[in-house]
């Protein structure tokens, strides 16, 4: 038979995988993580697939597993399901840009109006759309996509494949955190066409802002999974979870960047995943001193450790609810890979 | 030779909200054979599929495929589950290339499969497809998976008479190189592949054996016009008349598939005549319309 060779610049792709099939996939893939237990790998059944001759067998043979050959392949699986993902929401050009520039035309929009505001506030106000921006991408790119799939049943085939689930869910979350990263910037630079001025804090900034955009995505790209993977309609994930982005962002006043027009106040304005988030980003983004006077407090601004370990709690907590229904409730294969 | 069985299930039991689809189904599928799961629509074959592919767990009994659990282990099978498989949005190439990054399994012989199937607009997006197309397409992706074990339900449902050719010719060389096939299938014509036959009614295996034993306890098969078809009524098994080959036809109560007893012929009503031979859809029609109600057990 056929097999590849030449992209991959080495064994034929149909030899390697009944070596990975003989090495890691006994369990491996199949129960997460790319590489299975030790003792699940002790042995091995091999089928004809593993056989020179093809001839049917019931040879059971011992084999090690290859962590390499394992990572290789869940890294193959991430980048199958980025991949798609953006394939999917970029064959219709109107769809993919109203996704990634709605924010960036609402901060153009509103940009226009605000003759009178200083840069400081437009440039929060910016980053507050932005981040509202963001999130909607999240909302909609991770739970479209993953009730299209539930709703066509692809799940039931992906079941039945030496699929990692973590795999799964981390080539969704790359797909949508990447066009939620160009909505995040598309906004940014509205924001300096209306008058904005951004500069960072410190060096140290840039850690806290990376960590800020990613824990947010994060955070409600896994919001909307355990509402999709049990509803499993495309519908509701198209229209009704990023209803939770315009939520979040008319009840905390641009996701906390005008707190004038925040119905919430106070110091909660701190600590919600999404105000918290764009303040710190604003924080260290925006060159003010005078947080009170750009809209801004009270409360005053999030400086200090414990903010960001807030943010790192709301991570793993996300990551670990994410995982747990991924693998439970997506695979139907237990509480943890 | 002594056969090695890779599937073994037993009293499979499964049940949805909306009540119960399997109960008590037994099934062994040998290495190295092709087994054809046949019944009409709506009977829980792919329901049956997705327990045997691990995408589903089973309400109660045992399955094990390679000695396994399918649940727990998933490198030993291709599972080709009916439009499920591709994304519409996506081209053929894209869809292609989303399941050779997928699974560490999947080989370049897609390309030789899909040219086999004529499957020509590989850069089309699937949503502009025909069924038989999506058909090919999901072909060539499961097929292309290098498993020992390939589970296809209704493989050849949407296609052609001259693409069904071809597939049972890539399924002859699947086996040929020592992989176990297990189809599904309303179209008696799929029989023509089958090492075995497993008839699914009622949500359950009803029976099971080679096309040859299976064709031995069919009982006399008689014809006639449509027109005629009152004067079978009252001669037919369990009442059950049904169209073939432009006429239709009934199975004679006789004796457990025995030929016809001498003078039979000279006593049928005007214009009823003895078929015989037995085709692939008179056993589908016996095995699935007429045992399951007379309980017959060949």
């Amino acid at each position: 038979m056929g097999r590849r060779t030449p992209r991959d610049q080495g064994p034929s792709r149909g030899k390697e995988a009944t070596q990975r099939l003989e090495s890691t996939d006994s369990r491996p893939i199949a129960t997460d993580g790319g590489v299975g237990a030790p003792d699940a790998d002790s042995t091995t059944r091999t089928g004809p697939s593993a056989q020179s001759n093809g001839a049917p067998t019931s040879e059971v043979r011992v084999s090690a597993p290859t962590p390499d050959a394992g990572t290789a392949v869940w890294a193959s699986q991430v980048r199958a399901f980025a991949e798609r993902c953006l394939r999917e929401l970029s064959t219709g050009t109107t769809m993919l840009l109203t996704l990634v520039g709605t924010a960036a035309g609402m901060q153009l929009f509103y940009g226009s109006l605000w003759e009178e505001m200083s840069a400081a506030m437009i440039a929060s106000a910016a980053i507050g759309t932005g981040m509202f921006g963001a999130i909607y991408v999240c909302l909609y790119a991770f739970g479209y996509l993953l009730a299209g799939d539930l709703e066509d049943r692809r799940y039931e085939a992906y079941r039945s494949m030496p699929i990692a689930a973590s795999a799964d869910l981390t080539g969704r979350m790359v797909a949508a955190g990447a066009l939620a990263a160009v909505a995040f910037a598309l906004t940014l630079v509205a924001g300096v066409v209306t008058g904005g001025t951004f500069a960072l804090r410190s060096l140290a900034s840039i850690p806290v802002v990376v960590l800020a955009f990613v824990v947010t995505c994060l955070f409600w790209m896994l919001v909307a999974l355990p509402v999709i993977a049990t509803a499993a309609n495309e519908r509701l994930a198209e229209y009704g979870v990023p209803m939770i982005a315009v939520l979040g962002y008319m009840l905390t006043g641009f996701n906390g960047a005008n707190v004038a027009i925040s119905p919430l106040q106070g110091e909660v304005l701190n600590y919600l995943p999404n105000t918290l988030s764009t303040r710190l980003l604003i924080y260290h983004l925006v060159p003010t001193g005078e947080w009170a006077e750009a809209g801004l407090g009270p409360p005053g601004p999030p400086v200090g450790p414990e903010y960001v370990l807030l943010l790192v709690a709301y991570a793993i907590v996300v990551l670990v609810a994410g995982t747990v229904v991924t693998n439970r409730i997506l695979y139907e294969r237990g509480w943890w890979p | 030779m002594v056969a090695v069985s890779c599937i073994e299930v037993t009293n499979l039991s499964k049940s949805f909200d909306d009540g119960p689809v399997l109960s008590g189904v037994d099934l062994t599928v040998d290495e190295g054979e092709v087994l054809a799961v046949m019944g009409p629509n709506g009977v829980g074959k792919s329901v049956l599929f997705t327990c045997l592919a691990g995408s589903t767990h089973p309400s109660g009994g045992d399955v094990t495929v390679f000695g396994a659990d399918p649940t727990d282990r998933s490198d030993t099978t291709s599972f080709l589950l009916q439009d499920a498989l591709c994304s519409e949005r996506l081209t053929g190439r894209e869809n292609v290339r989303y399941f050779e990054r997928l699974h560490p399994a999947f080989t370049d012989d897609w390309q030789r499969y899909a040219d086999r199937l004529g499957l020509d607009a590989l850069d089309k997006r699937v949503e502009d497809y025909s069924g038989g197309m999506t058909r090919k397409l999901e072909l060539t992706i499961a097929l292309a998976i290098d498993v020992p074990l390939y589970l296809l339900d209704e493989p050849t449902a949407a296609l052609d008479l001259s693409t069904i050719q071809v597939v049972h010719q890539l399924l002859r060389e699947k086996r040929d190189a020592g992989r176990t096939i297990v189809l599904s299938s309303h179209q008696p014509m799929d029989a023509d592949l089958a090492d075995r036959i497993a008839f699914v009614a009622d949500g359950r295996v009803v029976a099971t054996g080679t096309p040859e034993t299976l064709f031995d306890d069919v009982p006399t098969v008689v014809e006639t016009r449509l027109s005629n078809a009152d004067a079978l009524s009252e001669l037919a098994l369990a009442d059950e008349v049904y169209p073939a080959d432009g006429a239709v036809r009934a199975f004679l109560p006789d004796a457990d598939g025995e030929t016809a007893p001498a003078g039979v012929a000279s006593s049928l009503p005007s214009a009823v005549s003895l078929v015989d031979r037995p085709t692939y859809t008179d056993l589908f029609t016996y095995y699935t319309r007429v045992v399951p109600t007379t309980a017959h057990d060949p």
